[in-house]
């Protein structure tokens, strides 16, 4: 809108996918895989000029933040530090933490960081890792992108309505998934109440006020923290803020207010969407 | 004490790292046509929907890919420091 585009909220009654499921629910929230993307794919198939930018969950996209690790890396150095001991990022469609984690992970599958922990966090409210499937599923709720073998809820899972939209969605990048599998990295899960006083907290330490989704990550670095400081041990926790929060101060607002619910494991909506995940052999 | 470690323009990496290339148990699995439900390989991805060179770097097993020079940067009009980590895929896409 200030730069010109035009904008329209997800789903929409601009496209087949948007359309149809307004006609399933028009009270819906969107999700942002599921849903927007659809979406987006009709578009730029059905129009010669337009392509689509996926902005997570594919190889490219994990290659492209690469950037973020290997920076890290060199920022460590600087900061004399020869090594991580663990890792830290938000998992939404996976590609900041991929971008921050694969770098280090190089260094590990290396021998050089051979006890380096790699820790996603996810929200309670959609916990891919911690609870999904790896399964084959697709990418989106209408079915329109390949489908992929990886962590997934369901694609037709609508997760409840967090503020931190931008972990809403039902899969996670194929890459992270399979060294999930492998055991090479771990996961959490949060309720939002939680994080936000983390995102509190950080704020009033570092003076930094950041994006509801990268609180994610905050909150598992300072429960990492504390346990060394129970333990006595020294531990160099590297994370990413995927985001600032400067357009987020209505959910700060909100949590101040007290007004954030925390949503309970949706056992039963993810079991229900499991159903439909596409045969492959 | 020092708290903040700023990059030299110059020392921004140059090359993306792949991960492709040193999975523990390659190679990642195909992915599947939504319609026809066989593995699908980099025509089955083709424009109209992604840009050539992403469908390129998707499949990818090469270790480190060059990254393309800026054709055409913006100010942040996000307030970010930096631009977003989005906008390489959305310069190499045009
Ligand atoms: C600030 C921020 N962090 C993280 C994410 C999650 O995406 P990903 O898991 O691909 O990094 C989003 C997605 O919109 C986001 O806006």
């Amino acid at each position: 809108m200030l730069g010109g585009a035009d904008c329209v909220a997800s789903p929409s009654s601009e496209t087949n996918a948007g359309r149809a499921m307004l006609g399933l629910d028009p009270e819906t929230s969107g999700s942002l895989g599921g849903m927007a993307i659809s979406e987006a794919v009709e578009d730029a198939a059905s129009h010669a000029n337009t392509n689509y930018t996926l902005g997570s969950v594919l190889n490219h996209v994990c290659l492209h933040q690469s950037v973020i690790g290997l920076e890290t890396l060199e920022q460590l150095k600087m900061a004399g530090e020869e090594t991580a001991d663990v890792v830290v990022g938000c998992a939404g469609g996976g590609s900041n933490f991929a971008g921050l984690a694969f770098p280090f992970m190089r260094e590990r599958l290396a021998g050089r960081m051979p006890d380096c922990q790699f820790i996603a966090t996810e929200p309670s409210a959609c916990p891919t890792l911690t609870k999904g499937l790896y399964a084959y599923d697709f990418g989106d709720v209408s079915g329109y992108t390949p489908i992929m073998q990886m962590y997934t809820l369901g694609h037709g899972f609508v997760p409840p309505s967090i503020h931190a939209g931008g972990l809403r969605y039902h899969g996670m990048a194929p890459l992270v998934s399979l060294l999930h599998h492998e055991g090479l990295v771990d996961s959490v899960s949060c309720h939002q109440n939680e994080v936000f006083a983390a995102a509190v907290a950080f704020c009033r330490s570092e003076g930094i006020i950041v994006a509801p989704e990268s609180a994610h990550a905050i909150k598992t670095v300072m429960d990492v923290a504390s346990e060394c400081t129970r333990t006595g041990e020294a531990k160099t926790i590297v994370f990413n803020c995927s985001g600032h929060g400067n357009f987020d101060l209505s959910s700060y607002e909100a949590y101040f207010a007290g007004a954030l619910p925390d949503y309970e494991y949706p056992a039963e909506l993810i079991a229900a969407s499991l159903k439909d995940l596409p045969a492959i052999h | 004490m020092e708290t903040k470690y700023i990059l030299d323009e110059n020392d921004l990496p140059r090359q993306w790292y792949n991960i492709q290339a040193d999975l523990p148990v390659p190679p990642l699995s195909p992915s599947y046509n939504p319609q026809t439900k066989t593995p699908i390989g980099p025509a089955d991805l083709a424009p109209p929907i992604f840009a050539k060179e992403l469908i390129r770097q998707e499949v990818s097993t090469k270790r480190y890919i060059d990254i393309p020079p800026l054709k055409c940067g913006t100010s942040s009009l996000s307030g970010d420091h930096l631009p977003p980590s989005t906008v390489p895929g959305g310069w190499r896409n045009s």
